[in-house]
C-alpha cells in the first residue's frame, strides 16, 4: 500500500521534473523568438497596417485596388514568372550536380563543393556584373560562340530575360545544391545495395529508391530557391536591362513616387501573401510536408 | 587651504564648461546633405568650405538618396539637414508635399538665375544636360540627333534613360514638336515614338555610371547620356563624342527640410551656394554647369570649359529645358504608362 504510495508520488515527481525540464529548454529558445517577434512579427504587421491608409492618414483600399492596373497585375505575373523558370532550372542543373558530389570520385567532389562555396561567398554585386562583362554584346560568351562558328552575330545574351535568369540561377544554385546534398548524404547506401540485390537495375533503383528519399531535399532547395527569387532586386534590375520589371523594382519606384509608405507596403503584402499561398499550394499538392517529418 | 583649493577647481570647472558651451553657441552649425560621392566632394571644395569660412560657422555634412529621405526626416518632425540638395522633379515634388520651407530671397541673390529655375521654395544648384552621344569609327550607323535616334532606319545599338521623364521629351524632339511647344507632353505620341525604335534599344539604363560602361564597352553604338558622363569618356581617350543641339536641360535643386532648426543660416548657405564664384569653381572640379550666368564671366571658366557646358553663352541657345513642374503634376500616370511599355 505504502510501496504504490511512494510510486505514484515518485511518477508525479518525475513528471514535474520533466515538466521544468521542458519548460527550461523551450525557456532557452525565447531570446530568439523575441527578436523574430521584434525584427519581423512585428515589422510584417506595422507594414499591413501601413498599407491601409493613404498621404493623408485616411482609412483607405486605394493601395490595393492600384494593383488591379495593368502594370502591376503584369509585374507579378513576370515576377512569379521568372521565379518558376529560374527554379526549375536550378533544379535541372543542381540535382545531377549534388548527386554528382555523392557519387563521383572523391577529389572531384571536393573540388564540386569547393567551388560551389567560393560562388556562394562572393557578391553578389560582383557576380552580376561578372556576367554582365561576360555575356555582352564583345563580351567573352559571344565571342566564343562566334570564333566556333556557332553564329555569325553577336546573340543578346544580356540586357534581357535570358541575362536575367542565367545572372539568378548561378546566384540561386547553392541554396538548390545544399539541402540537396544534405539529403543526399543522409541516404544510407545500403538501400540502393538492398534494391540490386533484389534484382534492381541502377536506374530503377534510383527512381524507386534514391529519388523519393531526395525528395525532401529537393522540396527544400526549390523552396529556398523560389522564395528567394520572388524578392530578387538587384540582379535583375543589372541585367535585365530594363526590360525585366520585377515586384521589388515597383516597391522602388513607388516608394520614390507616392508620399506614404502605404503604396509600398500594399505591394508587399500581396507578394507575401501571394507567396504563403504558393508555397501551401505546393506543399498540399506534393504531400512533401507529412513525408518531410 | 584644502577646500578653498577644491572650491577653486570646482569654479574652474563650471567657467571652462560654460566657455566651451557658449563658444559652441557662437560657431553655429548647420547640415547640408548631398549625394554624396565625386559630386559631394567638389561640392565641398567649391563652396561648403569657402561658405563656412566665409559665414564662420561650422557645416557638418551627411549623404542622401532623394526626395524618400527627406520624407522620412520631416514626417519624424525633427529634421536633422538645413539643406538638401535634390534631384531633377524632387525639388517640385517637396513642394508640393509641403515638406520644405520657403526661400528667402532678400538672402539669396537669384538675379542672374534662369527664373524657370527659381521657386518660392527652391532654387537649382547647378545644371547638366542629356546629350546624343555616340562611338567614332563604328561600322554600325550612329544617330547624332534626335531625329535620327528616334528613326527606325538608323541600325544601331541605342540606349535610352529608364525613365520616362528626359525620355519622352527627347523622343517628340525626334518625332519633329518643336522646343516650345513640349509641355504640355503627349504622352501617347511619345510611347508611339518610343515603340517603334523599342526593339532596338540594348538597354534603359537607370544609373549614369552604366550608362558610360555601355558607351565604353561599346554594348552600344549611340545613346543617351548625361553630359559629365559622356565628357568623362571622351576625355579618357576613347574615340566617342556627343552634341548639345537639343540637348535636355535639367538640374539639381535645393531645398530647406520644413522644420529645419537653422532656418536663417540655411538661407546664408544657399546664398553662398549661388554666387558666380561657387558656382564657376564648381564647374572646374566637375563637369556640372552653372545656374548663375555671371559665373561666365569669371576667367576661370575658360572657353574651353564653356565649350563643355550647357548653361555656356555659346550652349545655352542650343539646349531646351525640362519643367519639372510638369512633370510633378503628371508623374504618377505617366510613370505607370511608361512602366507598362518597358515592360509589354
Amino acid at each position: 500500500m505504502s510501496g504504490a504510495g511512494s510510486g505514484a508520488l515518485n511518477a508525479r515527481e518525475l513528471h514535474s521534473a520533466q515538466q521544468r525540464e521542458r519548460w527550461y529548454l523551450m525557456g532557452s529558445g525565447l531570446p530568439a523568438l523575441l527578436l523574430v517577434l521584434l525584427t519581423f512579427v512585428l515589422p510584417i504587421g506595422w507594414l499591413f497596417w501601413l498599407s491601409l491608409f493613404d498621404a493623408n492618414g485616411q482609412l483607405t483600399i486605394a493601395n490595393y485596388t492600384r494593383l488591379l492596373e495593368p502594370i502591376y497585375v503584369l509585374t507579378f505575373v513576370q515576377t512569379f514568372k521568372i521565379s518558376i523558370i529560374v527554379t526549375i532550372t536550378c533544379v535541372l542543373i543542381g540535382y545531377p550536380y549534388a548527386y554528382f558530389m555523392i557519387k563521383g570520385p572523391r577529389w572531384l567532389a571536393n573540388l564540386a563543393m569547393g567551388l560551389l562555396l567560393v560562388s556562394l561567398w562572393t557578391s553578389l554585386l560582383v557576380r552580376t556584373y561578372a556576367w554582365l562583362i561576360i555575356l555582352q554584346r564583345r563580351g567573352i560568351a559571344n565571342d566564343l560562340l562566334m570564333s566556333l562558328g556557332i553564329t555569325d552575330a553577336p546573340l543578346a545574351l544580356v540586357h534581357n530575360l535570358t541575362g536575367t535568369v542565367i545572372g539568378m540561377v548561378h546566384i540561386m544554385l547553392p541554396f538548390m545544391i545544399l539541402p540537396l546534398f544534405a539529403a543526399m548524404k543522409s541516404i544510407d547506401p545500403i538501400y540502393n545495395q538492398a534494391a540490386a540485390a533484389f534484382g534492381a537495375s541502377p536506374s530503377r533503383a534510383f527512381r524507386d529508391v534514391f529519388l523519393p528519399l531526395s525528395l525532401p531535399g529537393l522540396a527544400a532547395g526549390a523552396t529556398l530557391v523560389f522564395v528567394i527569387t520572388l524578392g530578387f532586386y538587384v540582379t535583375p534590375a543589372l541585367l535585365g536591362g530594363g526590360k525585366v520589371q520585377m515586384i521589388s523594382m515597383r516597391i522602388e519606384s513607388d516608394v520614390s513616387m507616392y508620399a506614404n509608405w502605404g503604396a509600398a507596403s500594399s505591394l508587399g503584402v500581396v507578394l507575401l501573401v501571394a507567396t504563403l499561398f504558393m508555397l501551401f499550394i505546393v506543399k498540399k499538392s506534393a504531400g512533401l510536408g507529412r513525408r518531410g517529418e | 587651504m584644502k577646500r578653498f583649493n577644491k572650491n577653486l577647481l570646482k569654479g574652474a570647472v563650471v567657467a571652462a564648461l560654460t566657455l566651451g558651451t557658449s563658444a559652441a553657441v557662437l560657431a553655429d552649425s548647420l547640415t547640408f546633405s548631398g549625394w554624396g560621392g565625386a559630386q559631394q566632394d567638389a561640392e565641398r571644395k567649391a563652396y561648403l568650405q569657402p561658405a563656412a569660412k566665409a559665414l564662420g560657422i561650422v557645416i557638418k555634412e551627411d549623404n542622401m538618396d532623394g526626395l524618400a529621405a527627406v520624407r522620412a526626416q520631416v514626417m519624424s518632425g525633427k529634421p536633422k539637414w538645413d539643406v538638401v540638395e535634390l534631384g531633377s522633379t524632387e525639388c517640385a515634388q517637396a513642394q508640393q508635399e509641403g515638406l520644405v520651407e520657403p526661400l528667402d530671397y532678400s538672402v539669396i541673390d537669384a538675379t542672374h538665375v534662369d527664373k524657370n529655375v527659381v521657386s518660392s521654395h527652391w532654387i537649382a544648384s547647378h545644371a547638366y544636360a542629356t546629350v546624343v552621344a555616340w562611338a567614332e569609327g563604328s561600322d554600325a550607323p550612329v544617330a547624332k540627333n534626335w531625329q535620327q535616334f528616334f528613326d527606325p532606319q538608323v541600325k544601331g545599338a541605342r540606349a535610352l534613360y529608364r525613365q520616362p521623364w528626359l525620355t519622352m521629351e527627347a523622343a517628340l524632339l525626334g518625332d519633329g514638336v518643336a522646343a516650345k511647344d513640349l509641355y504640355p507632353l503627349d504622352v501617347e505620341r511619345a510611347i508611339k515614338v518610343l515603340s517603334r525604335i523599342k526593339p532596338q534599344v540594348v538597354n534603359w539604363w537607370s544609373a549614369g555610371a552604366d550608362s558610360a560602361q555601355l558607351l565604353r564597352s561599346r554594348e552600344v553604338d549611340f545613346l543617351a547620356i548625361w553630359n559629365g558622363r559622356v565628357n568623362e569618356v571622351k576625355a579618357s581617350g576613347d574615340a566617342v563624342d556627343y552634341s548639345f543641339d537639343g540637348a535636355l536641360l535639367s538640374h539639381d535643386c535645393l531645398i530647406v527640410p520644413k522644420g529645419s532648426a537653422n532656418k536663417a543660416l540655411a538661407m546664408k548657405l544657399i546664398a553662398e551656394i549661388i554666387k558666380p564664384q561657387s558656382q564657376a569653381t564648381l564647374a572646374t572640379l566637375i563637369p556640372y554647369s552653372p545656374v548663375n550666368a555671371q559665373a561666365y564671366e569669371l576667367p576661370m571658366i575658360t572657353q574651353e570649359l564653356a565649350a563643355r557646358l550647357p548653361t555656356s553663352p555659346q550652349n545655352i541657345d542650343k539646349v531646351v529645358s525640362v519643367s519639372p513642374q510638369w512633370w510633378v503634376e503628371n508623374q504618377e500616370a505617366v510613370r505607370q504608362r511608361f512602366a507598362l511599355f518597358l515592360a509589354n
